[in-house]
Parts: C-alpha cells; structure tokens; sequence
C-alpha cells in the first residue's frame, strides 16, 4: 500500500475515534486552499476530493469505502470525467434520457467528449467550455426536467484544473430535476405549495409552543439550570420537545400537502446514495479495465 | 477569497451602483456554510470573465446598511448590477454555471 493512501487510511481512523470528521476530513465548509493542500498532501486531485467530501457527508466509513476501492497510483481525475460522464449517460439516473431535444443531447455529449480530451492532455481553450455551456442554455419552450437536465451536464462544462469543484455543482440541477418531476406527478402547482407553506408554519407554530411549554414546566420544577436557560433554543430539551410537538402535528392533521415535502426528502437521500454508489462504480472501473479516455 | 476585492456600506454606492461595467455581488457571512462551500464557484466567476465584470464580497454583518437597503434576507444572495441597476437576483447555493449564465447574459447586453 502506497505512504500516500497509508497515511490517508490512518487519518480516517484518527477522525473516526475521535468522532471529529470535520476537523480532519475536508467538508463543504473548508475552504478551497485547505481543499487543494489536503488533495497534494495525499497526491489525490483535487476534483476528485471534492466529490468524495461531497458525497461522504461527514461519514468516516464513506471515505474509508472510496479510499481502500482506490487502486494503487490511480488516476484520480479520470475517476471524476468519469463521475461526470456516467451522471450524464446512465440510462437510468443519467441527465441524457431526460432530455429529448437531439440537438440538445449532442450539446451535452460534447462536454463529455472536452473532459475526455482534456484528460488524454490535448488543449481545450477557455473559450471552448464558455461555448459549450452556452449552447446548453435552455430555450423558453423547455420543460423543467429538460432544462434542469441540461443545465445539469452546462454546470460541468468548465476546466477541472481551474474549477476543480465543477462535478459537485451537478448535484443543484440534479436535486431540481427530481422536484420538477415528483412536482410533475403530483400536479404540483403554487396554490398547493402555498397551502403547504402555510400548513408548514402552522406545524412550526405547533411544535415551538410545545417546545416552550416544555421548557416553562421544567423551569418551574428547577430542572435548569442557568447556563441552560441562555441556550435554551439549543438544549436537548428543548429540541426533542420542539420535534414531538411537530410529530402530534403532522399526526393529529394528516393532510396531502405534506407528499410533495416527504417525496423530496427521499429523493434527495436517494440522489446522495446513488451519487455515492456512482462514483464507487467510477473507483472500481479504474482496476477492472485498463484505463481508458475515449469517449 | 484573496482575488476578490471586499466592500462595504462606505463604498458599495461608488464600487456598485456607479460601475460602468456589470457587477456581481456575493452577500456572504463569516458564519455561512454555504457561503464558504460557494466560494471556490465565486472566484471562478470572478476569474473567468475578468475585464468584463467586476466581482465583489460584502459581509452583511459588516454592512448593515447596505443589508437594509437591498432587502437581504439570507446568504448567499448574489446580485448583479448593470450601470447601478439590480438586473438579477438569487438566493442559495447554486452552480456556477447558471450564476455565469445569467452574468454572461448582462455582458452581452452590456457589450
């Protein structure tokens, strides 16, 4: 096993004891410059860290899962053109298939094909991945799946070695494509996402009331101290109050407007297993063929 | 964010509104996650149409007025002006493609 990957493998185990991922591992807060130097320090690139952090979320067995899958000496940008390409190709989770404009379609498998040559070292101009993304803005007779989709491969048209976070950015077009199409099968529409909202604050009015009752008796008992009382908003108290007050809500008024909510909130878990699963895929092809840049 | 340029309440009108180029504003905050996660996004903007747009920061805990007056509920918000016009407007984490896709659209129009 390689210094690199070794002391990369004992820094995971490091965070995983001491509960504290964050402070070792970068996350979506660090910033860029600590990104790039953690990225050399284990002679990863930097792309391909941004979507490991991304996806792992904070979770230590995530990190472990992708660095030991790693092959030795592997080339880790080919991991992310690969990412990118399979995010946009995949027949089921793919961008491509939502899209059904041809023109389109081709737009997109040009951004790939930029990665690709990029990788194999040929130029690829600034200005080449400014037009790409041009040609991907969506046109007013688009639907949001398809504009959602092609925004989704235009948010990867950029150079990895001046934007090396560009893979990650897919993930915003990505989450808007599955809202557009649970809002599409549940004929979504703003009178139903305002009932909602207004149910919501209803739901929170709820559960901060019972949270406050909760927090009053167990001041009138001397069961605070405080220091707890000037955090109170923050307290175990107050929070498990907070979330069962919100959980007689939702009991109490069952209503339909909570499906549109309750099926983002899978879609987005969803998207992130599978985006970890992909790029696990990516990981593994490196050693199951040899490595490949032709598009 | 080392290349791009700070401003306050005390320049925001002479730095923003009297531009006469198109400029991007980030209202961010030193306690905003997302706002650090959108910042490597920024800076690329902020380098790739470099002599065509200015990009600039503003913390909104160090400007209050500024805050106020543009009605800044929550960071990141991104505004883009034109000749001291509010053209644009976005809040959250997005891509940097469509923040470059609706400043590169101001350019144009700009040019």
């Amino acid at each position: 096993m390689s210094q690199n990957r070794s002391s990369l493998l004992a820094l995971i185990d490091n965070a995983e004891r001491s509960g504290k991922a964050d402070s070792a591992l970068p996350f979506y807060a660090t910033p860029a410059s600590e990104i790039a130097a953690f990225a050399s320090q284990h002679a990863l690139d930097i792309s391909f860290v941004y979507l490991v952090m991304t996806f792992a979320t904070g979770d230590t067995a995530v990190w472990r899962r992708m660095i030991e899958a790693l092959p030795e000496d592997a080339d880790t940008r080919l991991v992310t053109v690969r990412w990118i390409s399979w995010l946009w190709d995949d027949p089921e989770i793919g961008f491509r298939a939502r899209i059904q404009d041809s023109v389109m379609r081709a737009n997109g498998d040009a951004i790939c094909a930029l990665h690709h040559r990029a990788i194999r070292g040929e130029p690829v101009a600034r200005s080449a991945w400014r037009q790409a993304r041009a040609k991907l803005l969506p046109s007013g007779d688009s639907d949001a799946v398809e504009a959602a989709a092609a925004e989704g491969i235009a948010a990867a048209a950029w150079d990895l070695d001046r934007s090396p976070g560009v893979a990650t950015d897919m993930i915003y077009p990505w989450k808007a494509i599955l809202f557009a199409e649970i809002g599409r099968d549940l004929e979504w529409d703003t009178s139903k996402q305002k009932a909602a909202d207004e149910r919501r604050n209803h739901m929170v009015a709820a559960a901060r009331a019972h949270a406050e009752a909760a927090v009053e008796k167990a001041r009138k008992l001397g069961e605070l101290s405080s220091e707890q009382l000037e955090n109170v908003a923050t307290s175990p108290l107050y929070q498990n109050a907070y979330n069962q007050g919100a959980n007689d809500f939702l009991t109490q008024f069952p209503s339909e407007l909570d499906r549109y909510g309750d099926r983002t909130r899978v879609a987005v878990a969803d998207l992130y297993r599978q985006g970890r699963e992909g790029l696990l895929q990516q990981i593994e092809s490196l050693s199951a063929a040899p490595v490949s840049t032709a598009t | 964010m080392a290349n791009i340029e700070k401003i306050t309440d005390a320049n925001f009108s002479e730095k923003v509104l009297g531009a006469d180029r198109p400029v991007l504003v980030d209202f961010t905050a030193a306690w905003c996650g997302p706002c650090k996660a959108m910042a490597p996004a920024v800076e690329d903007i902020a380098r790739e149409y470099d002599g065509e747009a200015t990009v600039y920061l503003m913390d909104i805990d160090e400007s209050p007025d500024t805050r106020h007056g543009q009605g800044i509920m929550g960071v990141p918000t991104f505004m883009i002006f034109n000749h001291g016009e509010m053209i644009e407007r976005f809040s959250g984490s997005m891509s940097r493609s469509k923040l470059a896709a609706a400043l590169e659209a101001v350019v144009a129009d700009a040019g």
